[in-house]
């Protein structure tokens, strides 16, 4: 019954009629387990709820599952009748098993991804981002939501499939495990994939650089669509039961890492699109601390186990890249510290010589940075050394100690230079993000290829030998470096050197005022609410 | 309920808000006016946590927008001009997902969503997709969202755009509906006369900065402190004209036989009432006393100058 009438007053939101709404989302069930099923449900993400209602209704799923499981069944029919009849004699489930990879890889590293990222940048473009914003739903849960969702349209495709890829095996030559570990590789592979569209689209709120990120992102999921496949159909589907304890043990340490770096992405994508004023800072940086932790721990077990140095180099230069991808976006943020994070600031003696790292702004997300890698830099050195001594590794001609060195001088000079443009930017630049890592693209391509062609132009095209003008050159004296220490070696790392220093010095001085803010009290309003909260006890929602 | 302290915004060299101040008490409608460009809607978006002020700051029950976000948006209820809906939902679904998006559960959820559909009669349409809904029941929708977690403070920015008269009037009933029960609403639109007959205060802002806050009495008075005044009478108009120019605060006066004009210079009720009695005590045939008032398109024009940034 509607309350509203032109003739007289409206009647009272409270304490008037309810309405009498039949619709069955607007009554409590009446039997035990549907009210059961309810308690649940409203427990979900309320993201979830709404992207199956409004995902799976969409004509852009209906046409993909169904291609899926038309493509599905054909390649069933045409693969049996042309193994027909040797298929009564000779295992067959390879082939066939390789066919259906290939067919649940489109859904799965392509549509999924895809619609993960179009599904937080449609937001934007129809202005319900906002509502979503306003609402007490965190970033968190919105981004979180999103990934949930997408693993849900996966199961679909995965069930979908089941029965199929249930037949290969039937047909042998392909062991359970196999297929476990290709399709738990793929699954991560589509997960890894959506994380990162999500940040994309997260980065990329403002509508002129969505076009942008679109082809973008477009291009990266159509090379790691073809990557993938190729990988399978080449061979990837490799029998894995007679495998060694130690590739299981990788596979436990790659999910690890997996697992933490996937956590770190989808939190930065949920820091992406939160109010500016949250302190998103340190519990990124735990993560950051978190993986580099990781990644020195199986580096470390890695190369004692294997007796392999060049393990420990395959590492170093993972995280190198890691944290030259995170320092572009620490060196993004504001260099405001928010009334509202400098509340959570440590207080004791002890919280500010160990916490200070985990303050937020750029200048202290630098210096963070920075100490975290030399830290790595220098505990893989001390640990090769050692193992080095004392167990005899096959140290090779390569040194770990001078690469390490030159990658902690990259970063130091790269990401500094960074947070000293990042800093002149305005407040309230919009994409600021995604212009810090554009920022760091062009820095190097810069200063990798004007020296190059430089130096080109001045010795008439014609090659030339690795020199000090080349020290900016990441690849090139690396590469030289591992090699052994020569005089140009040498007279770059004396560049490197003094350049980091005169950075990380500038980015010291710069930082210094963020050091020093000291923890505010919270508004008498927030302390007072805050009391009050811890005195009421939740109702039941049922009011039973 | 809602503060406003000195609060700037910035975009580029234009001041979208430059200087802005005022506060609206619990159960006040608010109005906000203003031409285009004016920065109602640039305010409006700082005060829904949507965007951040370059200086200043607004407080929603004693938080501040800035740095509590969390807390103002679990008391605000926010309707802007251009809202997004999902087209493959129904509206009952649309509410329900912005409950369950506020934390509402169980009964508290239904009975949200029972008593939103009723209020804004949405719940005869409560399983119609959205697409096909009118820009009328669109607008309800979004009041609906807005409202559904019971908000102490409603920001409707245009609430009206596009509506025909009917719906405009259901609107004005929903939203004095709203302030009756102490919620506070802060609204903007174009349409002024609607807006004086529903808000309780209005502040009128021009290239960022406000030029006038008040109730519309008040805004009137100071703009115009006096009355006109026009008597109706069966004859000897010229001699009332005469009797009142010895009266004190009577200017202007223009009479004839059977009307006189003039302008009483005091806005006080008991004055005119004495002045009323005077002149039918002294035996004047008078039919009809009245008085000319003013509407807020006259105050908006005298105090605006049309200027844009």
């Amino acid at each position: 019954m509607s309350q509203i009438s032109l003739s007289g007053e409206p009647p009272l939101l409270s304490n008037s009629l309810e309405g009498e709404s039949t619709h069955r989302i607007c009554q409590i069930p009446e039997k035990g387990w549907e009210r059961l099923w309810l308690w649940g449900t409203e427990r979900i993400n309320p993201i979830v709820v709404k992207e199956v209602r409004q995902s799976l209704k969409s004509r852009q799923f209906t046409i993909a599952f169904g291609l899926t499981l038309i493509a599905a069944v054909s390649w069933t029919l045409i693969a049996i009748s042309l193994m027909v009849p040797k298929i009564y004699y000779s295992p067959g489930g390879v082939q066939l098993l390789t066919g259906f990879f290939c067919i649940l890889q489109f859904p799965l590293m392509i549509i999924i991804p895809f619609s993960a990222f179009r599904s937080l940048t449609t937001e934007t473009e129809d202005s319900t981002f906002e509502l979503l914003s306003i609402s007490a739903l965190s970033a968190w849960q919105i981004v979180l939501g999103k990934m949930l969702s997408a693993l849900l349209q996966t199961l679909l495709y995965l069930s979908a499939l089941a029965p199929c890829i249930v037949l290969t095996y039937l047909l042998r030559g392909v062991s359970l495990d196999s297929i476990l570990f290709v399709l738990g590789l793929t699954v991560t592979f589509s997960v890894a994939e959506t994380a990162l569209a999500l940040l994309l689209a997260a980065v990329s709120r403002a509508r002129i650089l969505q076009a942008g990120a679109t082809v973008l992102l477009l291009i990266g999921l159509i090379f790691g669509f073809f990557g993938w496949t190729s990988a399978i159909v080449g061979g990837a589907m490799v029998e894995i039961s007679n495998m060694p304890k130690e590739f299981y043990l990788g596979v436990f340490g790659f999910a690890t890492v997996v697992c933490v770096a996937l956590d770190l992405v989808l939190r930065s994508a949920a820091a992406a699109i939160d109010f500016p004023s949250e302190n998103h800072s340190t519990p990124l940086r735990k993560r950051v601390l978190l993986l580099m932790g990781i990644i020195l721990f199986w580096s470390t077990f890695a190369v004692v186990a294997s007796r392999e140095e060049e393990i420990a180099f395959v590492f170093l230069i993972g995280a190198f890249i890691v944290c030259m991808f995170i320092g572009s976006l620490m060196t993004g943020e504001l260099g405001i510290i928010s009334p509202r994070a400098r509340r959570s600031l440590p207080t004791t003696f002890a919280g500010r010589v160990f916490l200070t790292w985990f303050y937020p702004g750029a200048g202290m997300g630098y210096i963070f940075l920075v100490c975290l890698f030399g830290s790595l830099v220098a505990t893989m050195c001390i640990t090769e050394l050692y193992y080095s001594l004392s167990m005899q590794l096959n140290m090779g001609r390569t040194s770990i100690q001078y690469v390490g060195y030159l990658l902690l001088c990259y970063l130091t000079i790269y990401a500094g230079i960074n947070r000293l443009v990042m800093l002149a930017v305005a407040k309230h630049m919009p994409a600021r993000m995604l212009g810090s890592v554009a920022l760091m693209a062009v820095c190097l391509l810069g200063m990798h290829m004007v020296p190059l062609i430089l130096v080109y132009a001045f010795n008439d095209y014609r090659e030339f030998d690795y020199d000090w003008h080349q020290a900016f050159n990441i690849i090139w004296t690396c590469s030289e470096a591992s090699e052994g220490l020569s005089f140009p070696v040498e007279l770059s790392m004396g560049i490197l050197t003094l350049a980091s220093i005169a950075i990380f010095g500038l980015n010291l001085v710069l930082s210094t005022r963020d050091v020093m803010l000291v923890r505010i009290a919270e508004p008498p309003r927030v302390r007072a609410e805050n009391r009050v909260a811890t005195v009421v006890h939740t109702p039941n929602p049922f009011a039973d | 309920m809602i503060q406003l302290r000195r609060l700037f915004r910035f975009f580029g060299n234009t001041r979208a808000v430059n200087d802005v101040s005022f506060e609206v008490y619990a159960g006040q409608v608010f109005g906000f006016i203003g031409p285009n460009g004016a920065g109602k809607t640039t305010s409006m978006r700082i005060l829904a946590t949507l965007d951040l002020p370059d200086y200043g700051d607004a407080l929603v029950d004693g938080f501040s927008v800035i740095n509590d976000p969390d807390r103002v948006r679990k008391r605000l209820g926010f309707m802007p001009d251009n809202f997004g809906t999902y087209p493959n939902m129904n509206c009952v679904e649309y509410l329900d997902f912005f409950a369950r998006s506020y934390g509402l559960v169980g009964r508290e959820r239904t009975k949200a969503l029972r008593h939103t559909l009723a209020y804004t009669g949405l719940d005869k349409i409560a399983e119609k997709s959205i697409r096909g809904l009118s820009k009328g029941m669109r607008q309800r929708l979004c009041l609906g969202r807005a409202m559904i977690h019971d908000p102490a403070v409603l920001i409707l920015d245009e609430p009206a755009n596009g509506l025909d008269p009917r719906a405009r009037i259901e609107l004005r009933h929903m939203i004095r509906g709203l302030a009756a029960e102490g919620k506070s609403l802060l609204v903007s639109s174009h349409i002024l006369t609607e807006l004086g007959e529903m808000c309780d205060a209005i502040g009128i802002v021009e290239r960022g900065q406000m030029l006038v806050t008040g109730t519309v009495a008040e805004i009137k008075a100071r703009l115009r402190p006096h009355i006109d005044v026009v008597i109706q009478l069966i004859d000897r108009g010229e001699e009332l004209g005469k009797w009142l120019l010895s009266k004190p605060n009577v200017l202007k006066v223009q009479a004839s036989d059977r009307t006189v004009r003039f302008q009483f210079a005091t806005t006080e009720e008991n004055e005119q009432a004495q002045l009323v009695n005077a002149i039918i005590t002294s035996g004047f045939p008078v039919l009809e006393y009245g008085t000319e008032s003013r509407s807020l398109e006259d105050v908006f024009l005298q105090i605006t100058t049309g200027a844009v940034q």
